[in-house]
Protein backbone atom coordinates (compact mmCIF):
# COMPACT_ATOMS: atom_id res chain seq x y z
CA UNK A 1 0.00 0.00 0.00
CA UNK A 2 0.96 3.65 -0.88
CA UNK A 3 1.91 5.32 2.63
CA UNK A 4 1.92 8.74 2.64
CA UNK A 5 5.81 9.51 3.64
CA UNK A 6 6.70 11.81 6.15
CA UNK A 7 8.19 14.30 3.84
CA UNK A 8 7.05 18.01 3.26
CA UNK A 9 3.88 18.76 1.81
CA UNK A 10 3.05 21.40 -0.07
CA UNK A 11 -0.11 23.33 -0.34
CA UNK A 12 0.22 23.51 3.74
CA UNK A 13 0.41 26.68 6.16
CA UNK A 14 1.88 26.69 9.51
CA UNK A 15 -1.31 28.02 11.08
CA UNK A 16 -3.38 25.27 8.99
CA UNK A 17 -1.12 22.66 10.24
CA UNK A 18 -1.56 24.13 14.07
CA UNK A 19 -5.20 24.39 13.40
CA UNK A 20 -5.84 20.65 12.46
CA UNK A 21 -3.76 20.03 15.11
CA UNK A 22 -6.24 21.44 17.46
CA UNK A 23 -9.38 20.06 16.01
CA UNK A 24 -7.74 17.02 16.35
CA UNK A 25 -6.69 17.04 19.87
CA UNK A 26 -9.81 18.08 21.10
CA UNK A 27 -11.85 15.42 19.63
CA UNK A 28 -8.95 12.75 20.94
CA UNK A 29 -9.84 13.55 23.96
CA UNK A 30 -13.37 13.64 24.08
CA UNK A 31 -13.51 10.45 22.10
CA UNK A 32 -10.96 8.96 24.52
CA UNK A 33 -13.13 10.42 27.97
CA UNK A 34 -15.58 7.05 27.72
CA UNK A 35 -12.82 4.63 27.93
CA UNK A 36 -10.74 6.53 30.34
CA UNK A 37 -13.05 7.13 32.48
CA UNK A 38 -14.25 3.16 32.50
CA UNK A 39 -10.62 1.98 33.37
CA UNK A 40 -10.34 5.17 35.84
CA UNK A 41 -13.72 3.75 37.54
CA UNK A 42 -12.90 0.04 37.97
CA UNK A 43 -9.87 1.14 39.91
CA UNK A 44 -11.56 3.70 42.02
CA UNK A 45 -12.41 2.61 45.82
CA UNK A 46 -15.91 3.08 46.57
CA UNK A 47 -15.34 6.09 48.31
CA UNK A 48 -13.74 7.83 45.97
CA UNK A 49 -16.50 6.59 43.51
CA UNK A 50 -19.26 8.89 45.11
CA UNK A 51 -17.18 11.60 45.93
CA UNK A 52 -18.89 14.81 44.40
CA UNK A 53 -17.34 16.48 41.94
CA UNK A 54 -16.74 13.01 40.48
CA UNK A 55 -12.80 13.15 40.17
CA UNK A 56 -10.70 12.41 36.95
CA UNK A 57 -8.03 10.61 38.88
CA UNK A 58 -7.84 7.99 41.69
CA UNK A 59 -5.48 8.71 44.75
CA UNK A 60 -5.79 5.08 46.27
CA UNK A 61 -6.31 2.79 43.55
CA UNK A 62 -8.01 -0.49 44.46
CA UNK A 63 -8.30 -3.83 42.29
CA UNK A 64 -11.76 -5.13 44.42
CA UNK A 65 -13.76 -3.99 41.98
CA UNK A 66 -11.96 -7.34 39.58
CA UNK A 67 -11.80 -9.75 42.61
CA UNK A 68 -16.06 -8.49 43.42
CA UNK A 69 -16.62 -9.29 39.45
CA UNK A 70 -14.73 -12.58 40.05
CA UNK A 71 -16.70 -13.46 42.94
CA UNK A 72 -20.51 -11.84 42.08
CA UNK A 73 -20.26 -13.73 38.82
CA UNK A 74 -18.91 -17.27 40.54
CA UNK A 75 -21.56 -17.04 43.25
CA UNK A 76 -24.69 -16.47 40.94
CA UNK A 77 -26.70 -19.55 39.76
CA UNK A 78 -25.02 -20.34 36.49
CA UNK A 79 -21.10 -20.39 37.27
CA UNK A 80 -19.28 -17.35 35.45
CA UNK A 81 -16.95 -19.70 33.64
CA UNK A 82 -19.90 -21.11 31.83
CA UNK A 83 -21.04 -18.05 30.26
CA UNK A 84 -17.21 -17.31 29.45
CA UNK A 85 -17.02 -20.69 27.64
CA UNK A 86 -19.62 -20.10 25.88
CA UNK A 87 -18.71 -16.85 24.56
CA UNK A 88 -15.28 -18.01 23.21
CA UNK A 89 -17.38 -21.06 21.83
CA UNK A 90 -19.46 -19.21 19.84
CA UNK A 91 -16.79 -16.63 19.06
CA UNK A 92 -14.40 -18.70 17.56
CA UNK A 93 -16.88 -21.06 15.40
CA UNK A 94 -18.51 -17.95 14.29
CA UNK A 95 -15.60 -16.05 13.21
CA UNK A 96 -14.04 -19.07 11.58
CA UNK A 97 -17.02 -19.95 10.17
CA UNK A 98 -18.18 -16.21 9.12
CA UNK A 99 -14.22 -16.16 6.95
CA UNK A 100 -14.58 -19.50 5.03
CA UNK A 101 -17.66 -19.04 4.12
CA UNK A 102 -17.27 -15.64 3.07
CA UNK A 103 -13.90 -15.68 1.06
CA UNK A 104 -15.78 -19.43 -0.87
CA UNK A 105 -18.32 -17.32 -2.11
CA UNK A 106 -16.27 -14.35 -2.84
CA UNK A 107 -13.50 -15.94 -4.57
CA UNK A 108 -16.06 -17.12 -7.93
CA UNK A 109 -17.32 -13.76 -7.05
CA UNK A 110 -14.08 -11.74 -7.73
CA UNK A 111 -12.50 -13.84 -10.15
CA UNK A 112 -14.82 -16.56 -12.05
CA UNK A 113 -17.64 -15.06 -15.13
CA UNK A 114 -20.83 -16.78 -14.14
CA UNK A 115 -24.02 -15.46 -15.51
CA UNK A 116 -25.37 -14.06 -12.52
CA UNK A 117 -22.20 -12.48 -11.35
CA UNK A 118 -23.11 -8.96 -11.54
CA UNK A 119 -26.46 -9.96 -10.61
CA UNK A 120 -25.19 -11.40 -7.11
CA UNK A 121 -22.71 -8.36 -6.47
CA UNK A 122 -25.80 -5.89 -7.12
CA UNK A 123 -27.99 -7.72 -4.47
CA UNK A 124 -25.06 -7.62 -1.89
CA UNK A 125 -24.82 -4.16 -2.36
CA UNK A 126 -28.24 -3.30 -1.80
CA UNK A 127 -28.01 -6.17 1.11
CA UNK A 128 -25.58 -4.43 3.10
CA UNK A 129 -27.73 -1.50 3.57
CA UNK A 130 -30.75 -3.40 5.55
CA UNK A 131 -29.14 -4.15 9.02
CA UNK A 132 -30.69 -6.84 10.82
CA UNK A 133 -32.98 -5.29 12.98
CA UNK A 134 -34.88 -4.46 10.18
CA UNK A 135 -36.01 -7.70 9.04
CA UNK A 136 -36.38 -8.97 12.83
CA UNK A 137 -39.80 -9.87 12.65
CA UNK A 138 -39.62 -11.93 9.74
CA UNK A 139 -36.14 -13.52 10.53
CA UNK A 140 -37.77 -14.76 14.02
CA UNK A 141 -40.32 -16.50 12.29
CA UNK A 142 -37.80 -18.12 10.00
CA UNK A 143 -35.64 -18.91 12.70
CA UNK A 144 -38.62 -20.42 14.95
CA UNK A 145 -39.58 -22.41 11.73
CA UNK A 146 -36.74 -23.69 11.09
CA UNK A 147 -36.62 -25.09 14.58
CA UNK A 148 -33.32 -23.47 15.58
CA UNK A 149 -34.91 -21.52 18.51
CA UNK A 150 -32.67 -22.51 21.51
CA UNK A 151 -29.43 -23.38 19.38
CA UNK A 152 -26.57 -21.50 18.46
CA UNK A 153 -27.48 -22.27 15.06
CA UNK A 154 -29.78 -18.90 15.64
CA UNK A 155 -26.56 -17.14 15.73
CA UNK A 156 -24.53 -18.43 13.31
CA UNK A 157 -26.60 -18.66 10.42
CA UNK A 158 -27.88 -15.33 10.02
CA UNK A 159 -24.16 -13.88 10.76
CA UNK A 160 -23.05 -16.11 7.66
CA UNK A 161 -25.49 -15.07 5.28
CA UNK A 162 -24.85 -11.47 6.15
CA UNK A 163 -23.05 -9.60 2.92
CA UNK A 164 -20.67 -7.61 4.70
CA UNK A 165 -18.27 -9.98 4.63
CA UNK A 166 -18.77 -11.16 1.09
CA UNK A 167 -18.34 -7.69 0.39
CA UNK A 168 -15.29 -7.02 1.69
CA UNK A 169 -13.24 -10.51 0.67
CA UNK A 170 -14.61 -9.88 -3.02
CA UNK A 171 -13.65 -6.24 -3.11
CA UNK A 172 -10.06 -6.83 -1.85
CA UNK A 173 -9.72 -10.03 -3.83
CA UNK A 174 -10.47 -8.38 -7.13
CA UNK A 175 -7.80 -5.75 -6.26
CA UNK A 176 -5.34 -8.36 -5.22
CA UNK A 177 -5.35 -11.13 -6.85
CA UNK A 178 -4.02 -10.96 -10.62
CA UNK A 179 -5.91 -13.44 -13.00
CA UNK A 180 -3.00 -14.48 -14.41
CA UNK A 181 -1.89 -16.13 -11.52
CA UNK A 182 -5.12 -18.06 -11.32
CA UNK A 183 -4.86 -18.87 -14.54
CA UNK A 184 -1.34 -19.43 -14.45
CA UNK A 185 -2.26 -22.37 -11.55
CA UNK A 186 -4.93 -23.47 -13.62
CA UNK A 187 -2.50 -24.34 -16.57
CA UNK A 188 -0.61 -26.40 -14.05
CA UNK A 189 -3.80 -28.57 -13.61
CA UNK A 190 -4.59 -27.52 -9.84
CA UNK A 191 -8.59 -27.61 -9.76
CA UNK A 192 -10.71 -24.51 -8.00
CA UNK A 193 -10.69 -25.23 -4.46
CA UNK A 194 -6.82 -25.58 -4.61
CA UNK A 195 -6.17 -22.72 -5.84
CA UNK A 196 -8.70 -21.30 -3.35
CA UNK A 197 -6.64 -22.47 -0.49
CA UNK A 198 -3.18 -22.37 -1.52
CA UNK A 199 -3.09 -19.31 -4.06
CA UNK A 200 -5.95 -16.85 -2.79
CA UNK A 201 -6.12 -17.31 0.66
CA UNK A 202 -2.79 -16.61 1.68
CA UNK A 203 -2.75 -13.41 -0.43
CA UNK A 204 -5.69 -12.17 1.18
CA UNK A 205 -4.53 -12.42 4.87
CA UNK A 206 -5.07 -8.94 5.41
CA UNK A 207 -8.64 -9.81 4.48
CA UNK A 208 -9.35 -12.27 7.01
CA UNK A 209 -7.49 -10.13 9.59
CA UNK A 210 -9.96 -7.60 9.23
CA UNK A 211 -12.81 -9.78 9.11
CA UNK A 212 -11.25 -11.69 12.09
CA UNK A 213 -11.59 -8.33 14.09
CA UNK A 214 -15.16 -6.86 12.57
CA UNK A 215 -16.93 -10.78 13.56
CA UNK A 216 -14.93 -11.26 16.66
CA UNK A 217 -16.42 -7.84 18.46
CA UNK A 218 -19.48 -8.81 17.37
CA UNK A 219 -20.06 -12.38 18.25
CA UNK A 220 -17.54 -11.13 21.43
CA UNK A 221 -20.35 -8.67 22.67
CA UNK A 222 -23.57 -11.04 21.03
CA UNK A 223 -26.41 -10.94 23.69
CA UNK A 224 -28.08 -14.51 23.42
CA UNK A 225 -31.29 -13.67 21.13
CA UNK A 226 -32.91 -16.33 20.48
CA UNK A 227 -31.45 -18.19 23.36
CA UNK A 228 -33.24 -18.86 26.53
CA UNK A 229 -31.46 -21.83 27.98
CA UNK A 230 -29.78 -19.96 30.96
CA UNK A 231 -26.88 -22.50 30.68
CA UNK A 232 -25.99 -21.30 27.23
CA UNK A 233 -26.46 -17.69 27.52
CA UNK A 234 -23.55 -15.40 26.76
CA UNK A 235 -21.24 -13.52 28.73
CA UNK A 236 -23.14 -9.93 28.27
CA UNK A 237 -26.25 -11.56 30.26
CA UNK A 238 -23.88 -12.49 33.17
CA UNK A 239 -22.75 -9.13 32.65
CA UNK A 240 -26.21 -7.26 32.85
CA UNK A 241 -26.71 -9.10 36.00
CA UNK A 242 -23.85 -7.24 37.30
CA UNK A 243 -23.98 -3.49 36.01
CA UNK A 244 -27.89 -3.09 36.86
CA UNK A 245 -27.45 -3.28 40.43
CA UNK A 246 -26.56 0.62 39.44
CA UNK A 247 -24.43 3.08 41.47
CA UNK A 248 -23.62 0.67 44.14
CA UNK A 249 -21.86 -1.35 41.56
CA UNK A 250 -20.63 1.20 39.63
CA UNK A 251 -17.08 -0.10 40.18
CA UNK A 252 -17.59 -3.57 39.71
CA UNK A 253 -19.63 -2.61 36.00
CA UNK A 254 -16.47 -0.74 34.62
CA UNK A 255 -14.37 -3.61 35.70
CA UNK A 256 -16.85 -5.71 33.47
CA UNK A 257 -16.30 -3.32 30.78
CA UNK A 258 -12.56 -3.38 30.71
CA UNK A 259 -12.80 -6.91 30.81
CA UNK A 260 -15.08 -6.84 27.96
CA UNK A 261 -13.24 -4.23 25.92
CA UNK A 262 -9.77 -5.57 25.73
CA UNK A 263 -10.50 -8.24 23.76
CA UNK A 264 -11.41 -6.93 21.04
CA UNK A 265 -9.09 -4.07 21.25
CA UNK A 266 -5.96 -5.92 21.47
CA UNK A 267 -6.83 -7.57 18.15
CA UNK A 268 -7.61 -4.06 16.77
CA UNK A 269 -4.09 -2.54 18.03
CA UNK A 270 -2.22 -5.93 16.24
CA UNK A 271 -4.02 -5.88 12.78
CA UNK A 272 -4.53 -2.08 12.61
CA UNK A 273 -1.98 -1.93 8.97
CA UNK A 274 -3.75 -4.82 7.89
CA UNK A 275 -7.44 -3.14 8.36
CA UNK A 276 -6.10 0.14 6.43
CA UNK A 277 -5.07 -2.16 3.53
CA UNK A 278 -8.29 -4.06 3.20
CA UNK A 279 -10.65 -1.32 3.65
CA UNK A 280 -8.79 0.46 0.77
CA UNK A 281 -10.15 -1.86 -1.43
CA UNK A 282 -13.96 -1.08 0.07
CA UNK A 283 -15.38 1.47 -2.23
CA UNK A 284 -18.87 1.30 -4.32
CA UNK A 285 -18.21 1.61 -7.77
CA UNK B 1 -8.84 1.84 -7.15
CA UNK B 2 -7.20 -0.71 -8.88
CA UNK B 3 -9.49 -2.17 -12.13
CA UNK B 4 -7.95 -5.25 -13.73
CA UNK B 5 -9.52 -5.68 -17.31
CA UNK B 6 -11.74 -8.58 -18.13
CA UNK B 7 -9.88 -10.63 -20.14
CA UNK B 8 -11.81 -13.14 -22.26
CA UNK B 9 -9.02 -16.21 -22.39
CA UNK B 10 -9.43 -19.35 -22.90
CA UNK B 11 -8.35 -20.64 -20.02
CA UNK B 12 -11.23 -18.77 -18.05
CA UNK B 13 -14.21 -20.15 -18.69
CA UNK B 14 -17.62 -19.03 -17.87
CA UNK B 15 -20.71 -20.76 -16.06
CA UNK B 16 -19.21 -23.65 -15.01
CA UNK B 17 -20.67 -25.84 -11.90
CA UNK B 18 -17.61 -25.14 -9.39
CA UNK B 19 -18.41 -20.98 -9.58
CA UNK B 20 -22.19 -22.29 -8.17
CA UNK B 21 -20.89 -24.46 -5.86
CA UNK B 22 -18.85 -22.27 -4.01
CA UNK B 23 -21.14 -19.39 -4.42
CA UNK B 24 -24.00 -21.66 -2.70
CA UNK B 25 -23.68 -22.20 0.50
CA UNK B 26 -23.68 -18.38 1.47
CA UNK B 27 -25.72 -17.73 -1.37
CA UNK B 28 -28.84 -20.56 0.49
CA UNK B 29 -28.28 -18.81 3.81
CA UNK B 30 -28.49 -15.44 2.36
CA UNK B 31 -32.11 -16.53 0.48
CA UNK B 32 -33.15 -18.42 3.78
CA UNK B 33 -32.16 -15.56 6.08
CA UNK B 34 -32.12 -12.45 3.64
CA UNK B 35 -34.53 -12.66 1.11
CA UNK B 36 -36.83 -14.99 2.54
CA UNK B 37 -37.52 -12.45 5.72
CA UNK B 38 -38.22 -10.15 3.22
CA UNK B 39 -40.72 -11.43 1.28
CA UNK B 40 -42.46 -13.19 4.72
CA UNK B 41 -42.69 -9.49 5.77
CA UNK B 42 -44.57 -8.55 2.64
CA UNK B 43 -46.91 -11.20 3.00
CA UNK B 44 -47.36 -10.50 6.43
CA UNK B 45 -47.93 -6.55 6.13
CA UNK B 46 -51.16 -7.51 4.72
CA UNK B 47 -52.18 -10.34 7.12
CA UNK B 48 -53.48 -10.11 10.88
CA UNK B 49 -51.37 -13.05 12.56
CA UNK B 50 -51.05 -13.29 16.31
CA UNK B 51 -48.40 -16.59 16.03
CA UNK B 52 -51.17 -18.83 17.31
CA UNK B 53 -53.68 -18.60 14.50
CA UNK B 54 -53.41 -18.86 10.78
CA UNK B 55 -53.06 -15.57 9.28
CA UNK B 56 -55.79 -13.86 8.26
CA UNK B 57 -55.93 -11.74 4.83
CA UNK B 58 -56.89 -7.74 6.06
CA UNK B 59 -55.98 -6.45 2.92
CA UNK B 60 -54.41 -2.51 3.74
CA UNK B 61 -55.62 -2.08 7.08
CA UNK B 62 -52.57 -2.52 8.73
CA UNK B 63 -51.23 0.83 6.55
CA UNK B 64 -54.23 2.41 7.15
CA UNK B 65 -53.80 2.10 11.04
CA UNK B 66 -50.21 2.52 10.95
CA UNK B 67 -50.88 6.16 9.31
CA UNK B 68 -53.57 7.20 10.93
CA UNK B 69 -54.35 5.39 14.41
CA UNK B 70 -51.15 4.78 15.48
CA UNK B 71 -49.53 7.68 18.24
CA UNK B 72 -46.55 6.46 18.89
CA UNK B 73 -45.61 5.06 15.31
CA UNK B 74 -45.78 8.82 14.36
CA UNK B 75 -43.34 9.68 17.52
CA UNK B 76 -41.08 6.97 16.25
CA UNK B 77 -41.04 7.74 12.96
CA UNK B 78 -40.15 11.60 13.62
CA UNK B 79 -36.84 10.34 15.53
CA UNK B 80 -35.73 7.68 13.25
CA UNK B 81 -36.26 10.77 10.28
CA UNK B 82 -34.38 12.42 12.91
CA UNK B 83 -31.77 10.38 13.46
CA UNK B 84 -31.57 9.69 9.42
CA UNK B 85 -31.63 13.18 8.56
CA UNK B 86 -29.55 14.86 11.52
CA UNK B 87 -27.76 12.48 12.95
CA UNK B 88 -26.95 10.07 10.29
CA UNK B 89 -25.27 12.73 7.67
CA UNK B 90 -23.79 14.48 10.71
CA UNK B 91 -22.15 11.52 11.96
CA UNK B 92 -20.83 10.32 8.40
CA UNK B 93 -19.49 14.50 8.16
CA UNK B 94 -17.81 14.12 11.12
CA UNK B 95 -16.59 10.22 10.20
CA UNK B 96 -14.52 11.82 7.18
CA UNK B 97 -13.07 15.09 8.92
CA UNK B 98 -11.61 12.54 11.49
CA UNK B 99 -10.25 10.49 9.32
CA UNK B 100 -9.13 13.49 6.95
CA UNK B 101 -7.66 15.07 10.28
CA UNK B 102 -5.75 12.14 11.20
CA UNK B 103 -4.58 11.69 7.91
CA UNK B 104 -3.10 15.11 7.69
CA UNK B 105 -1.26 14.20 11.26
CA UNK B 106 2.27 13.62 11.22
CA UNK B 107 2.47 10.27 11.58
CA UNK B 108 3.81 9.63 14.86
CA UNK B 109 0.45 10.16 16.35
CA UNK B 110 -1.84 8.22 13.39
CA UNK B 111 -1.96 4.77 14.90
CA UNK B 112 -3.10 6.09 18.39
CA UNK B 113 -5.48 8.86 16.98
CA UNK B 114 -7.30 5.67 14.89
CA UNK B 115 -7.24 3.74 17.83
CA UNK B 116 -9.02 6.47 20.34
CA UNK B 117 -11.59 7.23 17.80
CA UNK B 118 -12.36 3.84 16.80
CA UNK B 119 -12.18 2.03 20.57
CA UNK B 120 -15.81 3.81 21.31
CA UNK B 121 -17.42 1.70 18.80
CA UNK B 122 -15.47 -1.63 19.03
CA UNK B 123 -17.34 -2.08 22.96
CA UNK B 124 -20.52 -2.42 22.86
CA UNK B 125 -20.37 -2.71 26.56
CA UNK B 126 -19.66 0.72 26.92
CA UNK B 127 -23.14 1.55 27.20
CA UNK B 128 -23.17 1.36 31.00
CA UNK B 129 -19.92 4.04 31.13
CA UNK B 130 -22.95 6.43 29.25
CA UNK B 131 -25.07 5.81 31.47
CA UNK B 132 -22.67 6.99 34.37
CA UNK B 133 -21.74 9.88 32.56
CA UNK B 134 -24.93 10.97 32.12
CA UNK B 135 -26.35 9.47 35.34
CA UNK B 136 -29.32 11.99 36.77
CA UNK B 137 -27.75 12.27 40.52
CA UNK B 138 -25.10 14.84 41.13
CA UNK B 139 -22.34 11.86 40.80
CA UNK B 140 -22.98 11.63 37.29
CA UNK B 141 -19.97 13.16 35.53
CA UNK B 142 -22.02 15.16 33.48
CA UNK B 143 -24.15 16.54 35.99
CA UNK B 144 -21.19 16.65 38.67
CA UNK B 145 -18.96 19.13 36.37
CA UNK B 146 -22.20 21.46 35.18
CA UNK B 147 -22.40 21.73 39.32
CA UNK B 148 -19.43 22.18 40.41
CA UNK B 149 -18.76 25.17 38.04
CA UNK B 150 -22.05 26.41 38.90
CA UNK B 151 -24.05 26.96 35.86
CA UNK B 152 -27.16 24.40 37.47
CA UNK B 153 -28.42 24.46 40.26
CA UNK B 154 -29.54 21.27 40.65
CA UNK B 155 -29.03 17.79 38.91
CA UNK B 156 -30.40 17.52 35.85
CA UNK B 157 -32.40 14.03 34.71
CA UNK B 158 -30.70 13.78 31.48
CA UNK B 159 -32.07 9.82 30.28
CA UNK B 160 -35.06 10.40 31.96
CA UNK B 161 -36.26 14.04 31.35
CA UNK B 162 -38.21 14.19 27.77
CA UNK B 163 -36.33 17.41 26.90
CA UNK B 164 -33.20 15.86 27.00
CA UNK B 165 -32.88 12.25 26.78
CA UNK B 166 -33.50 12.31 22.67
CA UNK B 167 -30.41 14.59 22.73
CA UNK B 168 -28.55 12.78 24.84
CA UNK B 169 -29.07 9.28 22.94
CA UNK B 170 -27.83 11.50 19.42
CA UNK B 171 -24.63 12.54 21.45
CA UNK B 172 -23.59 9.43 22.38
CA UNK B 173 -24.56 7.68 18.85
CA UNK B 174 -22.15 10.25 17.53
CA UNK B 175 -19.75 9.30 20.02
CA UNK B 176 -20.27 5.62 19.04
CA UNK B 177 -20.17 6.55 14.72
CA UNK B 178 -16.96 6.22 13.69
CA UNK B 179 -16.57 2.22 12.78
CA UNK B 180 -16.30 0.62 9.70
CA UNK B 181 -17.11 4.10 7.71
CA UNK B 182 -14.54 5.90 9.30
CA UNK B 183 -11.98 3.20 8.44
CA UNK B 184 -13.20 3.03 5.03
CA UNK B 185 -12.18 6.93 4.79
CA UNK B 186 -9.51 6.43 6.51
CA UNK B 187 -7.98 3.74 4.44
CA UNK B 188 -8.92 5.54 1.03
CA UNK B 189 -7.50 8.62 1.94
CA UNK B 190 -3.95 6.78 2.87
CA UNK B 191 -4.63 5.18 -0.58
CA UNK B 192 -4.72 8.19 -2.51
CA UNK B 193 -3.05 9.02 -5.73
CA UNK B 194 -0.11 11.37 -4.01
CA UNK B 195 0.77 12.55 -7.94
CA UNK B 196 -2.67 14.22 -8.37
CA UNK B 197 -2.22 16.43 -4.93
CA UNK B 198 1.53 17.34 -6.41
CA UNK B 199 0.35 18.21 -9.99
CA UNK B 200 -2.85 20.37 -8.81
CA UNK B 201 0.18 22.16 -6.21
CA UNK B 202 1.69 23.42 -9.45
CA UNK B 203 -1.52 24.13 -11.07
CA UNK B 204 -2.58 26.10 -7.91
CA UNK B 205 -4.10 24.55 -5.69
CA UNK B 206 -3.32 26.84 -2.86
CA UNK B 207 -4.12 24.87 -0.08
CA UNK B 208 -5.36 22.42 1.98
CA UNK B 209 -8.94 22.90 1.72
CA UNK B 210 -8.58 23.39 -2.25
CA UNK B 211 -6.91 20.33 -2.05
CA UNK B 212 -9.52 18.49 -0.39
CA UNK B 213 -12.26 19.69 -2.07
CA UNK B 214 -10.90 19.33 -6.18
CA UNK B 215 -8.67 16.91 -5.38
CA UNK B 216 -9.32 14.83 -2.54
CA UNK B 217 -13.07 14.27 -2.38
CA UNK B 218 -13.71 13.30 -6.13
CA UNK B 219 -11.27 10.47 -5.73
CA UNK B 220 -13.00 9.59 -2.79
CA UNK B 221 -16.31 8.43 -4.36
CA UNK B 222 -15.81 4.69 -3.87
CA UNK B 223 -15.51 5.24 -0.26
CA UNK B 224 -18.22 8.11 0.60
CA UNK B 225 -20.35 5.57 -1.08
CA UNK B 226 -19.70 2.30 1.40
CA UNK B 227 -19.77 4.51 4.14
CA UNK B 228 -23.16 6.57 3.17
CA UNK B 229 -24.24 2.72 2.70
CA UNK B 230 -23.74 1.93 6.13
CA UNK B 231 -24.68 5.16 7.49
CA UNK B 232 -28.36 4.44 6.42
CA UNK B 233 -28.26 0.86 7.76
CA UNK B 234 -27.65 2.11 11.47
CA UNK B 235 -29.50 5.07 11.26
CA UNK B 236 -32.65 3.13 10.22
CA UNK B 237 -31.58 0.48 12.48
CA UNK B 238 -31.20 3.08 15.55
CA UNK B 239 -32.91 1.56 18.03
CA UNK B 240 -31.42 -0.82 20.73
CA UNK B 241 -28.61 2.60 22.32
CA UNK B 242 -31.76 4.41 22.62
CA UNK B 243 -33.35 1.65 24.88
CA UNK B 244 -29.97 0.71 26.43
CA UNK B 245 -29.43 4.37 27.52
CA UNK B 246 -33.68 5.66 28.17
CA UNK B 247 -35.06 2.56 28.75
CA UNK B 248 -37.79 0.72 26.84
CA UNK B 249 -40.25 2.47 26.77
CA UNK B 250 -38.85 5.71 27.06
CA UNK B 251 -40.27 8.53 29.18
CA UNK B 252 -43.18 9.51 26.76
CA UNK B 253 -41.67 7.53 24.05
CA UNK B 254 -39.20 9.99 23.74
CA UNK B 255 -36.43 8.37 22.14
CA UNK B 256 -38.70 5.46 20.73
CA UNK B 257 -37.47 4.87 17.24
CA UNK B 258 -39.03 2.75 13.92
CA UNK B 259 -36.89 -0.11 15.25
CA UNK B 260 -38.23 -0.24 18.52
CA UNK B 261 -41.73 -0.14 17.73
CA UNK B 262 -41.36 -2.76 15.72
CA UNK B 263 -39.98 -5.40 18.29
CA UNK B 264 -43.07 -3.54 20.49
CA UNK B 265 -46.04 -4.85 18.34
CA UNK B 266 -44.27 -8.00 17.49
CA UNK B 267 -42.78 -9.50 20.67
CA UNK B 268 -44.98 -7.77 23.27
CA UNK B 269 -48.25 -7.17 21.66
CA UNK B 270 -48.00 -10.25 18.93
CA UNK B 271 -48.93 -8.41 15.96
CA UNK B 272 -46.60 -9.71 13.80
CA UNK B 273 -48.76 -8.78 10.41
CA UNK B 274 -48.93 -5.10 12.07
CA UNK B 275 -45.16 -5.48 12.81
CA UNK B 276 -44.71 -6.89 9.41
CA UNK B 277 -45.98 -3.53 7.63
CA UNK B 278 -44.05 -1.18 10.11
CA UNK B 279 -40.94 -3.24 8.18
CA UNK B 280 -42.76 -2.70 5.18
CA UNK B 281 -42.53 1.26 5.54
CA UNK B 282 -38.91 1.32 6.99
CA UNK B 283 -38.21 -0.53 4.15
CA UNK B 284 -39.39 1.78 1.66
CA UNK B 285 -37.94 4.86 3.72
CA UNK B 286 -34.26 3.33 3.07
CA UNK B 287 -35.08 2.92 -0.22
CA UNK B 288 -36.19 6.02 -1.20
CA UNK B 289 -32.94 7.72 0.94
CA UNK B 290 -30.54 5.55 -0.59
CA UNK B 291 -31.82 6.57 -4.26
CA UNK B 292 -30.96 10.67 -3.17
CA UNK B 293 -28.16 10.02 -1.72
CA UNK B 294 -26.91 7.82 -4.69
CA UNK B 295 -27.90 10.68 -6.98
CA UNK B 296 -26.36 13.51 -4.62
CA UNK B 297 -23.01 11.63 -4.65
CA UNK B 298 -23.06 10.89 -8.12
CA UNK B 299 -24.02 14.25 -9.51
CA UNK B 300 -21.26 16.11 -6.87
CA UNK B 301 -17.85 13.75 -7.50
CA UNK B 302 -18.16 12.28 -11.04
CA UNK B 303 -14.49 10.97 -11.78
Amino acid sequence: MAHVKGQARLSRSRGGDYFMYFIMFFFGIIFAIPLYYTVLNSFKPLNELSIFPPRFYVVNPTTEHYTLMLRLLSSSKIPFSRYLFNTIFITIVGTVGSIIIASVAAYPLAKHEFAGKSFLYNVIVWAMMFSGEVTSIPSYLIVTGLGLYNTYWSIFLPNWSGTGNVFLMRQFMEANIPGAVVEAAKIDGSNEWNIYWRIVMPNVKPAWLTLIIFNFGGYWGSGAGYINIEEMKLLPTAIGQITSAGMTRAGAGCAVGVFMLVPPLILFLFSQSAIMETMSTAGLK
Amino acid sequence: MIKFKKKKSAILERNRPISYMMVGPWALMFIVFGVVPVIAGIFLSFTSYDMLNTPKFVGIDNFIRLLIDDDIFTIALKNTLIMAIVTGPLGYLLNFVFAWGINESPKKVRNLLTFLFYAPSLGGSLVFIFQLIFSGDSYGLLNGFLLEYGLIDSPIQWLTDKDYCFTIVIVVSLWLSCGTGFLTFLAGLQSLNREYSEAGAIDGIRNRWQELFYITLPQMRPQLLYGAVGTISGSFGAGSLNAALTGNPSTDYCTHTISLHLGDCAFTKLEMGYAGAITIVLFAMMLTYWFFVNKALQRWSTD
